[in-house]
């Protein structure tokens, strides 16, 4: 998944951030890498004076169908010995929903 | 070789092994009384400083909020608790005495992955179920030190094991049955009496692969936490799968699916904070 680094301006609700975001001296994190833009984190970050930021880039639809065939293809791998354990398969529907949603 | 002389085999080179340090002794130890002297044991532990060092690396981690504040074992204490931090030191403890060996099959750095990311599984769960997290975390995290003992006193029947697992496509109990017959369960849970852990994180070492119902509520809870690590790739070898999960375990615990979902990020950021404590 490619990132970018854009400045706040350009920022926009739903984005999701690359990497840490630290006040402007360092130190605090402000908004974990992984968290997704909304209208009120925007402005608090303007608040305290951030300017840039790295975001990821979406997937383009091929991207995201390689991505999701990878997924099941290590689920395959980890799940190969559980047969049709009803427990088990639940649990892989839990882990490939998780997956799916963070991409 | 059957059960027992390789059981006996074991336990008498248990008893060659350097002792567990005294930090870690009174931590565990601490998990059973109500009258812990917490100053005199953060004395204790400052006196190790490799075990410092890798706690003090997960206190400053983004997950716990004070980031590179906690410049001792004090402050540590002060500001997480030592109720957070006694967890962080036995497993810091535990990496310190066992350093791997070089070219054997057994990766300490999966294994130490693969038990810290169970623990972080069993805390969370035990969290959402209102139950001691922190209990649960170290148990956890020391639910296959059989492995690790078997590593450092028989390495070359741990290699053994390694490569018949690999190439029968085994479990590592099956494996381990096969060429020990006994497995690291068993032997961790002979090891760990002799060490005195707490007798609920005992039987959770012994019963996590198949808990019952008298094995208690942290053997269900590693069990589930131990399947869940390996289904979210957490510390896994080429050759690892998912372990079957026990609906019983499930049921006890009284789980459900929405505990399950809710609880996979919280795990994945508790885990990076957690596995700081590997690595030099």
């Amino acid at each position: 998944m490619g990132h970018k680094i854009i400045s706040l301006a350009d920022a926009r609700p739903g984005m999701r951030i690359a990497s840490d975001v630290c006040g402007p001296t360092g130190g605090d994190v402000l908004l974990a890498a992984g968290a997704v833009l909304s209208g009120v984190t925007l402005s608090a970050l303007a608040r305290r004076g951030i300017s840039r930021l790295e975001v990821v880039e979406p997937l383009s639809p091929e991207e995201r169908a390689a991505r999701i065939a990878a997924i099941d293809q290590r689920l395959d791998v980890l799940f190969r010995h559980a047969g049709d354990d009803p427990l088990l398969r639940k649990l892989r529907g839990a882990v490939r929903e998780y997956r799916v949603g963070k991409l | 070789m059957n059960n027992a002389s390789t059981m006996e085999q074991v336990l008498a080179c248990v008893e060659q092994l350097p002792p567990l340090s005294t930090a870690v002794v009174e931590v565990l130890a601490s998990f059973e009384r109500k009258d812990v002297d917490a100053d005199e044991i953060a004395g204790k532990i400052s006196l190790d400083q490799g075990m410092v060092t890798r706690v003090l690396r997960v206190a400053n981690s983004a997950f716990y909020g004070f980031n590179g504040k906690v410049g001792t074992i004090h402050e540590a204490i002060v500001l997480l608790g030592f109720h957070n931090i006694r967890s962080l030191v036995v497993a810091a403890g535990l990496i310190r005495q066992f350093p791997p060996r070089e070219h054997g099959q057994f990766d300490h750095n999966l294994f130490w992955r693969h038990n810290i990311g169970t623990g972080v599984c069993a805390r969370v769960l035990a969290s959402r179920l209102g139950k001691d997290g922190e209990l649960a975390f170290t148990a956890g995290m020391l639910h296959d030190v059989g492995q690790l003992v078997v590593e450092v006193v028989c390495p070359e029947k741990s290699d053994a094991v390694a490569v018949h697992g690999a190439s029968h496509d085994m479990t590592l109990l099956e494996a381990e049955r096969a060429i020990l017959g006994v497995d690291h369960a068993a032997i961790g849970f002979e090891v760990t009496k002799r060490w005195n852990f707490p007798a609920a994180i005992q039987l959770a070492i012994r019963d996590h692969h198949q808990p019952g119902q008298e094995s208690g509520f942290l053997a269900d809870v590693v069990h589930v936490a131990s399947v869940l690590c390996h289904a979210l790739d957490i510390g896994n070898t080429v050759n690892d799968r998912v372990t079957p999960l026990s609906p019983d375990a499930w049921q006890r615990l009284g789980l459900h699916w929405e505990m399950i979902k809710y609880g996979l990020p919280e795990i994945e950021r508790q885990n990076a904070a957690a596995s700081l404590m590997l690595g030099d």
